[in-house]
């Protein structure tokens, strides 16, 4: 998703209004542009999911995309998702924890290590089944 | 109660007597002795219903202990119900905190619970009892084809069931499972010993929008040029697919029909017969018929 042209300029997308798959099963609105049959909205929220995976987060350390001053500004404006409205749309809380770490430069270079890769894991697997434990 | 034992005692009394007497005087009589056994017998009656009317007597004793007891307790009850009343009466009702940070924090109900089916999905399901060890050191081998697709480390596989985990799966379990019989119980255990973990793993990205758009660009097409919804855009297709296949169906009743009716002008003809062809009404009802059942085409095959 490096190539993708958003600046920070850009503002965030709109959410969708009510349940998205009514909207999209009645006929969509022609309004919004659509990358490869998805819209902005769609395939930001996934990427932002997809950051709750410390092994994605080493490969992306890896492609050395975190290095990229223009990686590093997108995901800075990815932050939008923190915001109320948007943040519901977030199924998988590491997510954001993940986004947050992603701003400091340097959890962008230790993210590297396979070792804090795996100790990310562990901690956050753990936290889940205590989270479960918790509240049954 | 008394009396009657005591009347059988005198009776017992005056037969063992009259029977002494009787003995002494060398003038045993015999009904002396029965009428003794007589009274002997009545006497074991009575004692025996002594027995029975004593024990009644500690049963009638106990149930009305119990009675009172349960009045007591009933009592106790409803005293603690008045009083609890009476305190929470007493006790002024009082207001929420109206800041301006409670009202920031306040969900509609239809969002929280629309979040909930949806976060549903993605949590631990309750059922989630395998343990998962701790992910060891990984070989990083990445798979730089698509740029949707993760690095290897995916979660580690660890489940040792033991019998007694299992029997203490099964006492957790709820009558409904039960009821399924062992092949769908293996099947649902199965599902329920996938590896849980709290983001995307490798795969679900795989499926995602990410990795399709990414395949898009692999095999050349454009993405920016699709402006159509996924969704409409296959529905598009398989309507496209759909009547051409309708198309194709029509096509080949025609053949049929063409060739049962030169089927028949051949017959007729080799027949020699000049009777006039039937109406066409009859040949379309008998096509439309047989053109239903694909058994009765032969040179189709």
């Amino acid at each position: 998703m490096a190539s993708n042209p958003t600046t920070m300029t850009t503002p965030p997308p709109p959410p969708p209004q009510q349940q998205q798959q009514q909207s999209a099963a009645e006929g969509v609105q022609e309004d919004e542009d659509r990358y490869g049959g998805y819209t902005r909205f769609e395939l930001e929220l996934e990427f932002v999911q997809c950051l709750g995976n410390p092994a994605y987060l080493n490969y992306l350390a890896a492609q050395k995309l975190l290095d990229k001053a223009d990686f590093v500004a997108y995901l800075d404006y990815l932050q939008y998702f923190t915001q109320p409205k948007y943040i519901k749309f977030i199924t998988h809380p590491p997510a954001l924890k993940a986004l947050e770490l992603l701003q400091q430069e340097r959890f962008r270079k230790e993210i590297l290590m396979p070792d804090v890769m795996t100790r990310m894991m562990n901690e956050g697997i753990e936290a889940a089944l205590d989270n479960q434990r918790q509240h049954p | 109660m008394e009396a009657h034992l005591e009347a059988c005692f005198q009776r017992e009394e005056e037969a063992l007597n009259a029977l002494v007497d009787s003995i002494t005087s060398y003038n045993p009589s015999v009904s002396a002795a029965q009428d003794l056994l007589a009274a002997d017998e009545e006497l074991g009656r009575g004692v025996e219903l002594l027995a029975a009317h004593q024990s009644n007597h500690a049963h009638l004793q106990h149930l009305r202990a119990t009675a009172a007891q349960l009045e007591a307790h009933l009592q106790s009850s409803l005293r603690l119900v008045a009083d609890t009343r009476r305190d929470l009466l007493a006790h002024p009702p009082s207001k929420p905190p109206a800041t301006g940070a409670a009202s920031a924090r306040a969900v509609p109900a239809d969002d929280l619970l629309a979040y909930a089916r949806r976060v549903s999905r993605y949590t631990v399901p309750p059922t989630f009892r395998a343990k998962v060890p701790p992910i060891p050191g990984f070989g990083a081998d990445a798979d730089a084809d698509k740029e949707g697709g993760g690095g290897a480390g995916g979660a580690g596989e660890g489940d040792e069931p033991g019998t007694h985990e299992e029997e203490a799966e099964r006492a957790r379990d709820g009558a409904g499972v039960a009821a399924l019989t062992a092949e769908q119980r293996e099947w649902i255990q199965a599902v329920n010993r996938l590896p849980f973990v709290p983001w995307p793993s490798e795969d679900v990205m795989a499926r995602g929008a990410l990795a399709h758009v990414a395949q898009m660009r692999a095999q050349g097409r454009d993405p920016a040029g699709m402006t159509r919804p996924l969704e409409e855009a296959e529905l598009e297709a398989r309507r496209r697919e759909e009547a051409e296949e309708r198309e194709r169906e029509r096509r080949d009743e025609d053949e049929r029909r063409r060739r049962r009716d030169e089927e028949e002008e051949r017959r007729r003809a080799r027949r020699g017969s000049v009777a006039a062809p039937p109406p066409r009404r009859d040949d379309r009802a008998q096509a439309a018929f047989f053109g239903g059942l694909d058994l009765y085409e032969p040179d189709e095959g």
